[in-house]
């Protein structure tokens, strides 16, 4: 039971699963971080680009390099139809109100996905076939080293574009103070635009990702939308290395204890971190000192 | 306040007008309506889907060859959304709506949940539910179309010791009524032939990842695997996932791991996999033609989710005929009880005096991607 | 001609209205719709209570719908393990409501309200898997079956008609409580906390105590609804009590208006009685719908239907009526004592 190879399937396992939810809570944190708000829609960045994947590669047949980057086109409109439609006739308001209207259009989109694709969980071709590889003895699907690598070059790739690059200091700025930014000639609407689409396209990456792997449903996004919260709150609510902290720390503690304590309570030991994390350090491993009572 | 005034007037006119649309709407009778509930929407709207289905064919086949003795059926559809709650909904939908009769619900653990209203109602209810208490806790009202949890349970266990001489068998279930009560039994089989299961490990219904509990599972040693799980989307995961972590089993599976749903889902990881199941088309004669009507319609294969709705009805209005009438329920309950021999496309009903009218199981592998049969296995049943 | 002012008109509303309401099951005499009304009753005490934390103090609460479960569960344990009587769970259920709520809200309540959002996801997951899977307890799966029907000395109340009567009782006299606790010094607080954080500690308003106290009303309002449910379906299993529920709850308050006690119970109606009386509106049409509303009224109506129908009518009102004497709307706000 805790021989070596049994802890390192446990552990592969749970870094990929980890590496879902936190891609998802990067999508998640980028916009608390730039925007100041929650966005209770995030799962279903994932499970609509997930859907359209499988429309395009069984139904269309099409190979997978174009389908992916016409996934990506699909979510840079997604990102700015629902910054236009559920966030911007809102900005002057309190949070609530956007997390309010993000928890509207989540329970649109889980429906409307029902209605349009119907209930039957669908499958999606993957770029490896199910086989996995055999590290000493530890099996590895392939689709998890795609899913555990993707994660590092996008953390790399954000590194680059938030430290280096003129648009992400513009980001950075416009996030940590929007009045000022606008004063230096920041075109501030825009960046958030900019902002939305971009966690869009995260969710599209993410659902490229998944899709091969969990069967697409209306609902899949919930969950791990659920999942992801608990990752950023874990990491620190606003901290981008916080959130795949907090993703890779759920995602493998999750999987020991549901092992070694009980299975059937999995789901729970996220949110038990969750609200331990809120009662003892409620910044989380890396967020700020959080203010009391405002 | 006038404004708030205002409100409550228009609120109380509002709701009392809808009301009466609706009472109207509740008070229209219709023709010999049988009552079909069925997850339509929600998680298991997939397997649901089929059974209206088959519920339809059977309804054309029927009206086809002059419903009862010239009174048309009619099948009423009443959606449970797939939960326990959506299920009482249904059913007191169903009986106000004057049903005659119930064709499902169909899992044990919303038929538990509806029993006592079946009972106080008396109407009879023909269910596909397998846990086996079901037809002991002392309602009369219910008439089991499947064989119980009892003979799947004791069916696998038997081909897993006796076929594949496995004496290492770790168990994989559910914690719904069926996958924890399968899993006793299974357990129970095993201890008869002094056996214990090596591991055994429960999930939640709708669970993702099943990492841990198959390594577990694998640790304890075990060289066969019984799999008891409600949802055929779960199976479809929990095979998957066996092939991704290289792990060679045995496994003998409950009838919702060979539905089309499963192999439409894996195709080739479960290649090999045995499962006991009630319905399986070259069985006999009634079955055979129960698939070529639904592929002919529907131009999809058949499966045990189609099968036993389609049987229920025409069971149902077969008993109407011989009873004699459409409106008496307690009559159609009697000649239920007296059913004997009757060839339907499940196999052959023999009613006991509590309800339960098949006792036999088939065996069967899936090969080149389809359920190939083995043999049939009868179970004595008390 | 212009209606007389005053009295008149105000004698003959309000026993109107009693005498409609008490009437209801002679006039729709079908069982499954009064059912029905039940169902939307129970809804809109939830709601109420939603209305408390989210409408009136502006803090989001996720999880009505564990604290509805919570008062179900409750009940149903004292009643089938323990024999108790109605009237028994009844004082019970919601204050164990309550006490989860203060101690979900204690730790929570002292972050800013983003915090709260997230602690009720998480606190209503896991209450939802314990409901679910702790078999020896709550019965898991399969649930608790047989909860009796209410019984309250010589009256029972088994049916759906003569329960309807137990839960209008109920379900008025929590709206009248909360109209009370609106125009009390503690509704003030609310609102305070709720327009202006920061500005209402400043002037001396303990924000902490009185979220916490919004709190443990809203989760009290979920459980006394959650016992009624209980001795109404006479059965309860953890799937009914999952955040889907919660988020359904939202869009009641929301469509029907947060801060309106009557706009509450509008919109816990409305939502129940769609899916029924529009039958192509069930499942996920009515859903969908739902959701798109919660977005356009969030942009356009933040109020609500009792916000439109509140500026509607005192438009009507003002032209049809143009010396009728108006209340104003809210007493001018003192400054604080």
């Amino acid at each position: 039971m805790f021989d070596a190879t049994t802890l390192a399937q446990f552990l592969v396992s749970g870094l990929a699963m980890g590496s879902v939810y936190a891609l998802i809570a990067l999508s998640f944190a980028l916009l608390y971080k730039a925007v100041g708000i929650l966005n209770f829609a995030v799962g279903e960045s994932v499970m609509v680009p997930a859907f359209i994947v499988v429309i395009l590669l069984t139904a269309l047949k099409l190979p997978f390099l174009p389908a992916y980057l016409m996934i990506i086109a699909v979510m840079v409109v997604f990102g700015a139809v629902f910054q236009r439609t559920v966030y911007h006739p809102l900005r002057g308001r309190p949070f609530i109100s956007v997390l309010v209207s993000t928890i509207g259009a989540s329970l649109f989109l889980r429906n409307t996905s029902l209605l349009v694709f119907g209930a039957d969980p669908r499958v999606s071709p993957g770029l490896f076939p199910v086989q996995s590889v055999n590290f000493f003895g530890v099996f590895v699907p392939p689709q998890y080293l795609l899913i555990i690598t993707t994660l590092i070059v996008l953390v790399v790739f954000q590194y680059w574009l938030f430290e280096k690059t003129l648009l992400g200091k513009k980001m950075q700025a416009t996030a940590q103070d929007r009045d000022m930014a606008r004063l230096l000639g920041i075109p501030v609407d825009r960046i958030i635009l900019i902002t939305f689409i971009y966690a869009a396209i995260l969710g599209g990456i993410a659902a490229i990702l998944l899709a091969p792997i969990f069967y697409v449903t209306s609902d899949m996004g919930f969950m791990f939308a659920l999942k992801a919260f608990a990752s950023s709150i874990a990491g620190g609510l606003g901290s981008i290395p916080g959130a795949i902290v907090g993703g890779l720390f759920i995602g493998v503690v999750e999987l020991f204890c549901a092992a070694y304590i009980s299975a059937t309570y999995k789901d729970v030991f996220a949110f038990i971190i969750l609200i331990a994390v809120l009662l003892l350090r409620p910044q989380g491993f890396f967020g700020e000192k959080v203010a009391e009572k405002v | 306040m006038i404004r708030g005034r205002w409100m409550v007037v228009l609120w109380t006119l509002f709701l009392v007008f809808g009301l009466f649309l609706g009472s109207l709407e509740a008070q229209t009778k219709t023709p010999v309506r049988v009552g079909f509930i069925t997850e339509q929407t929600g998680a298991a709207s997939m397997s649901g889907e089929r059974g209206i289905r088959a519920t339809k064919l059977a309804e054309k086949q029927v009206n086809g060859a002059g419903g009862v003795n010239g009174t048309p059926v009619e099948v009423g559809i009443y959606d449970n959304n797939s939960t326990t709650q959506g299920t009482v909904n249904a059913v007191n939908k169903a009986i106000e709506d004057k049903v005659i009769a119930l064709s499902g619900p169909g899992r044990s653990t919303h038929i538990q949940a509806v029993s006592p209203i079946i009972k106080e109602n008396a109407i009879p209810a023909l269910i596909p539910g397998t846990a086996v208490q079901l037809t002991r806790q002392g309602n009369p009202w219910l008439f089991r179309v499947r064989p119980d949890d009892s003979i799947y349970g004791t069916a696998m266990t038997q081909f897993l010791m006796r076929d594949l001489k496995l004496t290492k068998i770790g168990i994989i279930h559910d914690a719904d009524a069926f996958g924890t009560g399968g899993a006793d039994i299974v357990t129970e089989t095993m201890k008869k032939n002094n056996l214990t299961p090596v591991r055994r490990e429960r999930y939640t219904v709708g669970t993702k990842d099943y990492t841990a509990q198959l390594l577990n599972i694998k640790n304890a040693g075990a060289e066969g695997v019984v799999l008891y799980t409600t949802n055929s989307e779960d199976a479809a995961v929990i095979f998957r996932q066996i092939k991704e972590l290289g792990i060679k089993w045995k496994i003998v599976g409950c009838p919702a791991t060979t539905s089309q749903v499963v192999i439409d889902l894996v195709k080739d990881a479960s290649e090999g996999a045995y499962a006991a199941v009630d319905y399986f088309p070259d069985a006999n004669p009634q079955s055979k033609a129960f698939r070529d009507a639904y592929f002919k319609e529907y131009n999809q294969e058949a499966d045990f989710l189609t099968a036993y709705p389609y049987d229920t009805l025409v069971l149902l209005v077969d008993v109407m005929k011989r009873a004699g009438t459409t409106t008496d329920r307690n009559k159609i309950r009697e000649t239920i009880l007296a059913t004997k021999g009757y060839k339907g496309a499940m196999g052959t009903y023999n009613f006991t005096p509590n309800g339960d009218g098949i006792h036999e199981a088939n065996l069967v592998q899936i090969k080149g991607g389809k359920p190939q049969y083995i043999r049939t296995i009868s179970v004595e049943q008390k | 001609m212009p209606l007389k002012k005053g009295l008149p008109a105000k004698a003959l509303f309000y026993p109107m209205v009693a005498i409609a309401l008490a009437a209801l099951p002679m006039i729709i005499r079908s069982n499954y719709w009064i059912g029905t009304v039940n169902l939307a009753i129970i809804y809109s005490i939830a709601v109420l209570g939603l209305n408390i934390i989210l409408g009136l103090t502006g803090q989001l609460n996720i999880a009505q719908a564990a604290f509805w479960g919570i008062g179900a569960y409750t009940a149903a344990l004292l009643n089938t393990r323990l024999g108790w009587p109605f009237w028994a769970t009844f004082l019970v259920a919601p204050p164990t409501a309550a006490a989860f709520g203060v101690i979900l809200g204690f730790p929570t309540l002292r972050l800013s309200g983003r915090y709260l959002a997230m602690a009720t996801i998480g606190f209503g997951i896991i209450i939802n898997l314990i409901l679910h899977n702790w078999k020896e307890f709550t019965g898991g799966v399969d649930g608790i079956p047989g909860i009796g029907a209410p019984v309250l000395g010589p009256l029972k109340f088994s049916t759906n008609a003569s329960f309807y009567y137990l839960a209008l009782v109920c379900l008025i006299l929590a709206a009248l409580t909360q109209v009370r606790i609106k125009n009390s010094r503690m509704g003030r607080a609310f609102r305070a906390i709720k327009d202006n954080e920061l500005a209402a500690e400043l002037s001396g308003v303990d924000t902490f105590k009185y979220r916490v106290v919004a709190f443990a009303l809203c989760s009290a309002y979920g459980g006394l609804a959650g016992q009624l449910f209980a001795h109404r379906t006479k059965y309860v299993s953890a799937e009914t009590f999952f955040i889907d529920m919660s988020i359904l709850f939202i869009c009641m308050l929301m469509i029907g208006g947060a801060g309106s006690v009557a706009g509450s119970i509008v919109g816990a109606s409305l939502l129940t009685f769609i899916p029924e009386w529009l039958r192509f509106l069930q499942g996920p049409w009515a859903m969908a719908i739902f959701g798109l509303a919660i977005v356009v009224i969030m942009i356009f109506m933040p109020t609500g239907l009792a916000g439109l129908v509140k500026s509607i009518g005192s438009k009507m009102v003002m032209r049809l009526w143009p010396d009728a004497h108006q209340e104003p709307a809210e007493l001018p706000r003192k400054a604080s004592h």
